[in-house]
């Protein structure tokens, strides 16, 4: 494959704040988070009090310190003698054993409040039934008050574990079951259940966060409808091959499906525009800058192609090429990223027939290409071997009807179909 | 071998029959499992025979004694001629046998085969149970160890269970002492003077800390001492039991407090030193099944109660403080449904914690000190028995609800002084464990005039709402 086609994918687009240089991703590995409910975590009983203190009147004897000190040591569960210092225990070496002691581990009555602190927000029949579905609740981000995990946040986790809701509990959990892991020896736990937690916690790059942020609200902002539709491309692929060698660098299908789309744009201006809801009007914009998403290691990005109907072929096939170089290597300045006026994501070169690709928002649509490939299409009655890729077409139904953007397709078809007449228009 | 030495092959057997054990047999032979259940004493364990159940009899009887006073106040004249200590045994010792048949009639219904005597294991697999005239080897596939726990004797101190004596055998006094010694000021310990002083009997009690109850908060110590003379009478803190002197027919506690020694003599003394699981568990060769007791004297368990060992559970008393009933019944379900292949497990987020004093003190969650330390902001709300119609109309108005809830307004934790405040925990616990906010019980109409509505009343308290104070 060209270098090129190697870089012009992702499934998506969004708009990048910065192009700078993210930190190492910092990776945390938790081995088991398991909440440990099952420990002594209540304040003794007075029984075992009594116990403690019969105990350490028969070695108290031996340890010199002040009641007040001798109380505290108490209050704080701790056995004066294991204390050692020469002479009288001062307070201050109490409390330097205690901060020791809790640092080492804290499975002393102190630790109640700590236990409870990760205690799982659930009715006990909801716990019951997380356990009769083999779910970990301590994954679960409760949808009810304060974080109450419901029947029915265990029955929806159970079918998609993977929402971003529930991972996002899990992150806020990393802290404190970190703690809580090393500070308590956890009971033996079945290999079952600690294997369910051996999950990687990886902070997200700011592109990804980015890129999520702009999904959500592009997804849950624009009512989307995806369009699909196949184009036989078998003379833009003659063309191309016959243009190939006279053009650098590589020439790809692209320069020429970004033509093929500004055209139709220029028809039907609404899938070059914006809604804006508030002011209740359409925005139709008469420039043509398109957002080309790419696929780089550290995410997904989308440079702009300012004045894509100013641009040859040629021009296009150069600036994508550089654009693409820069997004892998961080290097596109913050305007060489901004929103522009439609987008096209070409998975295609990755693999996938027809997807469903989310809009680049405030824009209107955008254009997700498929393989290209050899498919049998019947021709005057006839089935003959073609060159054909679909087009998926994703729009915000709010700014475009049905009819509109099969429309425009169709003339984006017929673009690409009759490429030679299409660049003569230009 | 013993001559007649069978073997007998079974699906779960279980070691010990108190509320953990029995609950453990019956939830698995109602699952459809075969059970036997071994016990080397009275059917029922601790709880029954020899602690709760009796105890709470002899509670309730001591109260009518009291009662007599107030009835010629409200006009019902009449006097009490003379305890018959006698008559309350027995009746107390009907009340456990009533249950005590209950249990054993539970078990026959499910099909639990009883064995009596001492089990002990020889392998991963095999238990040999010791009967009375002979033996039996018990083949099992998972073993439930529900061992419970006996009173923990002081150096100094041993049972000899004529004069110094455990509470099992305090339950069981013929007749009312004059005066009797009590070492250790916890719950076991402060029940026995509930108990005895309503009957005219002089205790004195001996604790090694600087108050009773230590781990109940301050403030419900102080409230309970000032409502009930008796908590407060003859009580030794800071003091630490020696021996004891035989002098005549009393028994003498020599007990240092400070630098001065005290002599504490009464017809008898009560070592309520706490309970221990060890030495039950020491009998039991765990070694050969490969089990360890801990550092802290117990088996440790996961949550569903398994053993280092996959087959081996256990539960109660056995596996870790608190030594409670109710905590060892819900080990039990989860035990006996774990060894059925369901997916039980000990996630219970609060055991409520009962005292049967007058009043009676019931707690649940976290107190006042412990939200303080783990929320930035608390909410507490009181609200006082003087207050509830309730307690009015039956003479009972020592005592208080509180509760305790984090900035968010959820409930962290429950504290009831008062009459029935054992009852009035269920309901606490059970909205804790329902993870309730303080609206949640403020708003639920609880009927009227009740004891649980100072429960109702305490949330609204702290929500700032309070109508009636």
């Amino acid at each position: 494959m060209e270098p090129g086609d190697q870089v012009e994918v992702g499934e998506v687009i969004m708009e990048l704040e910065t192009g700078e240089k993210e930190e190492d991703e910092e990776t945390k590995e938790i081995e088991s988070q398991e909440p440990d409910q099952y420990q002594q975590k209540e304040e003794e009983e007075d029984e075992k009090v009594q116990e403690e203190s019969v105990e350490s009147s028969n070695s108290s004897g031996d340890v010199l310190a002040l009641p007040k000190v001798r109380k505290k040591a108490r209050d704080k569960g701790v056995d004066l003698a294991s204390i050692k210092t020469n002479e009288r225990i001062t307070e201050e070496e109490l409390e330097e054993y205690i901060l020791e002691t809790d640092e080492d581990d804290s499975a002393s009555g102190q630790s109640s409040s700590e236990d409870k602190d990760s205690k799982v927000s659930a009715t006990p029949s909801v716990r019951k039934l997380a356990r009769e579905e083999d779910v970990d609740i301590s994954k679960v981000n409760g949808s009810g008050r304060g974080g109450k995990v419901t029947r029915q946040d265990i029955l929806d986790y159970k079918e998609n574990p993977s929402k971003p809701g529930s991972e996002e509990k899990s992150d806020n959990n990393v802290d404190k079951t970190c703690k809580k892991h090393s500070s308590k020896e956890s009971k033996t736990s079945s290999s079952k259940r600690s294997n369910r937690n051996n999950v990687e916690h990886v902070d997200m790059s700011g592109v990804k966060k980015s890129t999520a942020e702009k999904m959500s609200e592009s997804r849950f902002t624009a009512p989307h409808v995806t369009h699909v539709d196949k184009a036989d491309v078998t003379e833009l692929k003659n063309l191309r091959k016959e243009q190939q060698e006279s053009v650098e660098p590589h020439l790809t299908y692209l320069p020429f499906i970004i033509k093929a789309v500004e055209d139709a744009l220029k028809e039907y201006p609404a899938l070059n525009g914006e809604i804006d809801m508030e002011k209740e009007e359409m925005l139709y914009k008469k420039y043509y800058d398109f957002n080309i998403a790419v696929d780089t290691d550290n995410g997904l990005m989308i440079p702009k192609i300012e004045d894509v109907d100013d641009k040859s072929i040629v021009d296009l096939a150069s600036e994508i090429g550089s654009k693409a170089e820069k997004a892998k290597n961080r290097d596109l300045s913050p305007e060489e990223l901004e929103n522009g006026t439609f987008s096209i994501t070409n998975l295609g070169v990755v693999g996938g027939e027809e997807f469903t690709p989310i809009i680049n928002y405030p824009q209107t649509a955008i254009l997700g290409i498929g393989r290209i490939g050899e498919t049998a299409e019947v021709i005057g009655g006839e089935v003959e071997p073609r060159t054909t890729v679909k087009l998926s077409l994703s729009y915000d139904h709010r700014a475009v009807d049905g009819a509109e953007a099969a429309r425009f397709i169709n003339q984006v078809i017929e673009n690409l179909e009759n490429p030679e007449e299409m660049l003569l228009k230009l | 071998m013993v001559v007649g030495d069978i073997e007998t092959g079974t699906d779960v057997v279980v070691i010990g029959s108190g509320p953990g054990g029995y609950t453990a047999a019956i939830r698995a032979a109602q699952e459809g499992k075969d059970v036997i259940i071994i016990e080397k004493e009275d059917i029922g364990g601790t709880c029954l025979n020899r602690g709760c159940i009796p105890a709470k009899a002899l509670i309730h009887a001591s109260k009518f004694h009291e009662d007599i006073q107030h009835w010629n106040e409200i006009g019902i004249k009449a006097e009490c001629e003379h305890v018959n200590f006698d008559e309350i045994q027995e009746w107390k010792q009907d009340t456990v046998e009533k249950l005590n048949s209950g249990v054993k009639h539970i078990l026959d219904r499910e099909g639990v085969e009883v064995m009596n005597g001492e089990a002990k294991f020889e392998d991963e697999e095999t238990l040999r149970v010791e009967e009375a005239h002979n033996a039996e080897t018990v083949k099992f596939e998972k073993a439930i160890i529900a061992t419970g726990s006996q009173p923990i004797e002081i150096p100094g101190l041993e049972f000899e269970k004529e004069k110094i004596i455990s509470s099992k055998e305090l339950l069981n006094l013929e007749e009312v002492p004059e005066e009797i010694v009590v070492v250790g000021g916890g719950y076991i310990g402060m029940e026995a003077v509930t108990k005895l002083a309503k009957f005219g009997c002089t205790v004195k009690v001996v604790e090694a800390r600087e108050r009773v109850l230590s781990n109940f908060q301050e403030d419900i110590v102080s409230r309970l001492k000032e409502m009930t003379p008796e908590y407060d009478d003859e009580i030794y803190t800071s003091t630490m039991a020696q021996k004891v002197n035989y002098e005549e027919d009393k028994a003498v506690l020599i007990a240092e407090q400070g630098d001065e020694t005290l002599e504490i003599s009464g017809d008898y003394v009560l070592v309520a030193a706490g309970r221990t699981a060890k030495p039950n568990l020491e009998k039991i060769g765990l070694e050969n099944a490969g089990l360890e007791i801990n550092e802290e004297g117990f088996l440790n368990v996961d949550e569903q109660m398994k053993t280092s060992k996959e087959n081996i559970l256990a539960i109660g008393d056995a596996i870790g403080q608190p030594m409670l009933a109710h905590k060892a019944y819900r080990e039990g379900d989860v035990a006996g449904e774990v060894v059925s292949g369901k997916p039980a497990a000990f996630d219970n987020q609060y055991i409520p914690k009962a005292m049967y004093t007058d009043p009676e003190v019931g707690v649940a969650g976290m107190n006042p000190e412990e939200a303080e330390e783990e929320f930035d902001e608390v909410l507490i709300g009181e609200f006082p028995l003087e207050a509830s119609g309730r307690a009015l109309t039956t003479n009972k108005t020592n005592g208080f609800c509180r509760v305790i809830a984090s900035g968010d307004k959820k409930l962290q934790g429950v504290q009831i002084v008062g009459p029935r405040a054992s009852d009035t925990l269920a309901e606490a616990t059970l909205a804790l464990e329902m993870q309730a906010y303080l609206d949640d019980i403020a708003n639920t109409i609880h009927a009227h005039p009740t004891f649980p509505e100072v429960l109702q009343e305490a949330c609204k308290d702290a929500l700032d709402k309070s109508v009636h104070i």
